[in-house]
């Protein structure tokens, strides 16, 4: 219908036909057929004002008047460069970062996992309690979406083969576990985290490969060739995208085993968001994964279960069937057990992890961007009406020639739909990089497996912003500007006038809105840094200074127990052997890698409440490790080395333990049990034979708790990866290669995994909060400026409308400084009405990332004070220019100017 | 030329050239020429369709899917651009000529019995 539009040939015919036919019949009621002709035309009226009207009245005219609009615009944009250059910078600048935000919250909280049919799969999970007939179990702990209740992933291996195998509700059940390995390739070996896949999992959730074939049901049983499966950015990482990886042999905690297949970029497994390297069949869990990851042993619990629920089943039969199962494997190893409530979940976006994980920092996120935006908005808006008041002429000369108001609002917001448009394809541009930005600001430390591409989705949302942004700040100034009144607005030659206009006060208050939503933005900044400073002024109870460290897990490599004690203790040795070091010194995990161990600890000869729980952190670590990490010795003795083949179990224990659990007894030969009351059988007595100060364990932020330093050698069941740290007397990374050499002289197939220097790893983790801080400043920074620039159109403007006014006032003796004064004052108040907005407005909003600060209120008021300092110098150096040009206006020439 | 000065002619009001329109194509498929012609002396002369607004008007209704077109040949054997009513036409008419109705009583019952001597 839009296109379908006539000829005008054919137009012309049907009005030619017409005037021959009246001809006809005028000649039929008696006139001459020359004079026919002639009253037959006249009789019509204008033939051209006709064709004229057929014309206008076709759809293309719209059109044709909507490239008219958009010449006109460009000619505009044109013209003002300045306004353009600031108009669209700012408006790319605020989409750029809205795309990127909002790709990555797709991404991660909207986006349906990229496998077949997603609304069907669905995730198990049941109900924990006190009384949950499990053994051992490992997996997520997090709450029901829909219950809060807490719950667990983790079933174990038989259960889940037997809910495969007869319940009759789910179409594939699928198995999963995630897992560290110790890949060897091209005579290197690294860590690489993957996961454990039954042999349907693939075709199971209809996920295909980019290269090669998935992992299949044939592979997934005992004796077969064993396979693998890359994740793309491992293939990319690892391998350079190099296609001939297919078919190729690597070693997988040392097992050989082929490459059939690499995935597409998007498919990640069910961890929306976890990054992944690769997936390895289940069947070689019995292999290389963790003992207790047993296939046979019902009542280990750590294999996660995905289904597919057949169309028309319903989630409450299946749950009932799957709790029904899981009660028959149960009876076999606890009799009169209490069966936990079972969920079926919708899975389509995968577990949720990541979405609990990182929502906080996206929201924070989210609302800076969406002010960044808004404030752009609310600039141009400013800069739109500041300019529609020097085009008032225009636009009353154009309405009294009969131009129509919607035509001319049409091509005012055809103007700023230019402008958004513009500004929103350069903030595509800039979307791209800012993405790897938010990434990284929402990730922490841990690697981000999140398919955040620009996509069309992505496309979709920058055009509706832009177009959005277009309509927000066009329609204020479009409307105003065609209510000119078009008689004065004829006579004003333009600098004349009096007092303040509608329009004025109108730019006034938006200045006002402008430096609020700034002043959110900069007292945020504040907030952040405020953070950041006290976070690096942490005293963390070690010295990071000279510190290398790097991770490694032999026990992949087949060693453990005694062997693996003793491969420790040579690769101590070879380490402290280097040229420059000055100590080394080994512990179970880092210091501030954010993993921790903890126990519950009875101390002996006190009786606690039962109910009561010691949760004591533990760390189990080399004799040097206290000293190379420079952690003062308060009282008695440090470990040694002897300690380690000792019967004698000891420990050295921090302030905390001995405040919190020992209460002011002397803390040197009391013993304590790792354990519930009453100890167990196996339960070692542990006797403290020396105090240290309290030093951080986790994270900068989380102040050190009660903790206990214990020989590694002492715990050779529970040893497997550490993290070495290597004191040094030269800079650190100088001897970064001398080490891999020292690792791989012990044997070539130990990893050297995650080597940095300590204050690396410190500034990784705080890395969410360096950004925050270096974001919402910049962002701040950027939204003052147009705070600026708002602030000096509107007093420019009002300047000249007052020259003739300040040039009496000067002429009656008024003195310059006073006129200065009077025009910086009108700016100031207009920076105190924005201060009088925004200071409630932010106090009310900080409390929303309470849980991102760390040292300081939400309301802290040096934050408040320099923010609103830094608005009201902002105003005054805006300001002082068109003041200044007040002051030095000459009386004479200002009179006569009228 | 008809014999009534132009002064007695009564200028259209705005919308009611599509009522007409509409209404004459209820005996059957005309042209533009013979609408204009036939509003004329069903009217008795006194009301005059300008041509110029004839056309546009044929235009609109015809985007409104009220009337339909289609080239034939006219009683002179000139081709002529002939328009039909439609479904939706007829029952526009019906609507708009109730609404026409109701109308003119309406302002009838406002301006009161008519005066003589004018």
């Amino acid at each position: 219908m839009f296109w379908k539009k006539r000829k005008h040939s054919d137009f012309q015919q049907e009005i030619q036909s017409h005037l021959e036919m009246e001809a006809d019949d005028l000649a039929e009621e008696g006139s001459n057929p020359g004079d026919a002709k002639y009253q037959a035309r006249r009789e019509f009226g204008n033939v051209a004002a006709a064709e004229e009207r057929f014309y206008e009245s076709q759809r293309w005219l719209w059109f044709e008047q909507l490239w008219q609009d958009i010449r006109y615009g460009l000619r505009m944009m044109h013209h003002s460069p300045g306004f353009t250059f600031i108009a669209v910078l700012s408006l790319a600048l605020g989409i750029g970062a809205n795309t990127a935000v909002f790709s990555v919250v797709d991404a991660i909280l909207v986006k349906t996992l990229p496998v077949r049919a997603p609304e069907e799969l669905r995730i198990l999970s049941w109900v924990r309690s006190e009384k949950e007939p499990v053994g051992n179990h490992s997996g997520y702990n997090m709450n029901d979406p829909q219950t809060g209740q807490p719950v667990s992933g983790s079933f174990s291996y038989p259960i889940y083969q037997l809910i495969r195998d007869h319940v009759s509700q789910f179409s594939d059940l699928v198995a999963f576990v995630p897992n560290q390995f110790t890949v060897t390739a091209d005579g290197s070996s690294d860590f690489a985290s993957g996961q454990f896949v039954s042999g349907n999992y693939f075709t199971g959730l209809g996920a295909r490969t980019l290269l090669g074939r998935p992992i299949l049901e044939g592979d997934d049983a005992a004796g077969k060739p064993r396979v693998v499966v890359l994740t793309y950015r491992y293939w990319e990482k690892r391998f350079g995208l190099d296609p001939t990886v297919i078919g190729r042999e690597i070693a997988v905690n040392q097992r050989s085993v082929t490459i059939a297949g690499v995935l597409p970029p998007a498919f990640q497994g069910l961890y929306p968001g976890r990054a992944l390297d690769l997936f390895v069949p289940m069947a070689m869990d019995a292999e290389v994964g963790p003992e207790w990851y047993s296939m046979t042993q019902p009542d280990n619990w750590w294999v996660q279960v995905f289904g597919r629920l057949r169309p028309g089943a319903s989630e409450q039969a299946a749950a009932a069937t799957v709790r029904a199962t899981m009660a028959h494997v149960i009876e076999t190893y606890e009799k009169n057990a209490e069966v936990p409530a079972v969920l079926v979940r919708p899975g389509g976006r995968g577990v949720a992890m990541l979405r609990n994980s990182v929502s906080n920092s996206i929201y924070v996120l989210g609302g800076v961007v969406s002010l960044v935006l808004l404030i752009a908005c609310v600039n141009l808006a400013n800069l739109l009406t500041a300019r529609s008041a020097a085009r008032s002429r225009e636009m009353a000369v154009r309405l009294s020639m009969g131009a129509g108001v919607g035509r001319l609002i049409r091509q005012l917001l055809t103007e700023s739909f230019l402008l958004a448009g513009t500004g929103g394809l350069l903030g595509l541009l800039l979307a791209r990089p800012m993405l790897q930005v938010v990434l990284r600001l929402v990730s922490r430390s841990q690697a981000l497996g999140v398919d955040a591409r620009l996509d069309l989705r992505t496309l979709t949302f920058t055009a509706g912003v832009s177009l959005l942004t277009g309509l927000i700040f066009g329609s204020l100034p479009a409307w105003r500007a065609t209510r000119v009144n078009v008689t004065p607005a004829l006579k004003d030659s333009g600098a004349g006038g009096k007092g303040a206009s509608p329009r004025l006060r109108l730019s006034g208050l938006l200045v006002s809105a402008q430096v609020a939503l700034s002043l959110l933005l900069l007292v945020g900044a504040g907030l952040f840094v405020r953070t950041l400073l006290h976070l690096s002024a942490v005293d963390l109870g070690f010295r990071p200074e000279n510190l290398l460290t790097f991770q490694t897990d032999p026990s992949r490599n087949g060693y453990e127990g005694r062997r693996l004690a003793d491969l420790y203790a040579r690769l101590l040795q070879n380490i402290a052997a280097i040229p420059g070091v000055e100590s080394v010194g080994m512990s179970q995990h880092g210091l501030i890698q954010g993993v921790e161990s903890d126990e519950d600890v009875y101390v002996a000869g006190t009786t606690p409440k039962s109910s009561e729980r010691h949760w004591t952190q533990e760390l189990f670590c080399s004799a040097s490790f206290l000293s190379t990490m420079r952690i003062p010795l308060l009282l008695g003795r440090d470990l040694t080395p002897g300690d380690e083949r000792a019967a004698q179990h000891v420990a050295v224990v921090n302030e905390q333990f001995v405040s919190q659990l020992l209460s002011g007894k002397n803390p040197l030969g009391q013993t304590f049990y790792f354990g519930r009351l009453p100890p167990t059988r196996d339960a070692e007595p542990i006797q403290i034979v020396g105090v240290v100060r309290d030093a951080h364990y986790t994270r900068v932020r989380v102040e050190p708790k009660a903790t206990a330093y214990l020989p590694y050698a002492q715990n050779l069941k529970g040893l497997h990866q550490m993290t070495f740290a290597i004191r040094t007397a030269l800079p650190p990374l100088a001897i970064a290669s001398a080490v891999h050499k020292a690792v791989a002289d012990t044997d070539r197939t130990i990893p050297v995994a995650e080597l940095k220097t300590e204050e690396q790893q410190i500034a990784q983790s705080l890395a969410t909060e360096r950004m925050f801080a270096a974001l919402v400043s910049a962002f701040g920074g950027v939204a003052a400026l147009l705070a600026a620039i708002g602030l000096y159109g509107v007093m420019a403007y009002a300047v000249t409308r007052r020259t003739f006014e300040i040039g009496i006032r000067l002429a009656l003796g008024a003195d310059r400084a006073s006129v200065l004064w009077m025009v910086l004052r009108q700016s100031l108040w207009m920076v105190a009405a924005g201060l009088l907005i925004g200071i409630p407005s932010a106090l009310a909003l900080t409390g929303l990332v309470r849980s991102s600060l760390f040292g300081i209120a939400p309301t802290d008021p040096v934050s408040f004070a320099a923010a609103a300092l830094v608005m009201a110098v902002v105003g005054a150096v805006a300001a002082w220019l068109p003041a200044r040009r007040a002051a030095h206006v000459d009386p004479m020439i200002a009179l006569r100017y009228e | 030329m008809p014999t009534q000065s132009d002064q007695d002619r009564i200028v259209l009001l705005q919308g009611t050239l599509d009522l007409l329109i509409l209404r004459t194509l209820v005996f059957g498929p005309q042209h533009g020429q013979g609408i204009a012609r036939a509003i004329r002396h069903t009217s008795e002369d006194s009301l005059l369709v300008d041509h110029g607004s004839l056309y546009p008007a044929l235009q609109r209704l015809e985007d409104q899917g009220w009337i339909k077109a289609k080239w034939g040949v006219s009683k002179n054997n000139r081709k002529a651009r002939f328009y039909t009513l439609t479904g939706k036409g007829r029952k526009a008419l019906t609507t708009e000529t109730s609404q026409w109705r109701r109308l003119v009583a309406a302002i009838g019952r406002i301006l009161g019995p008519e005066e003589a001597g004018r």
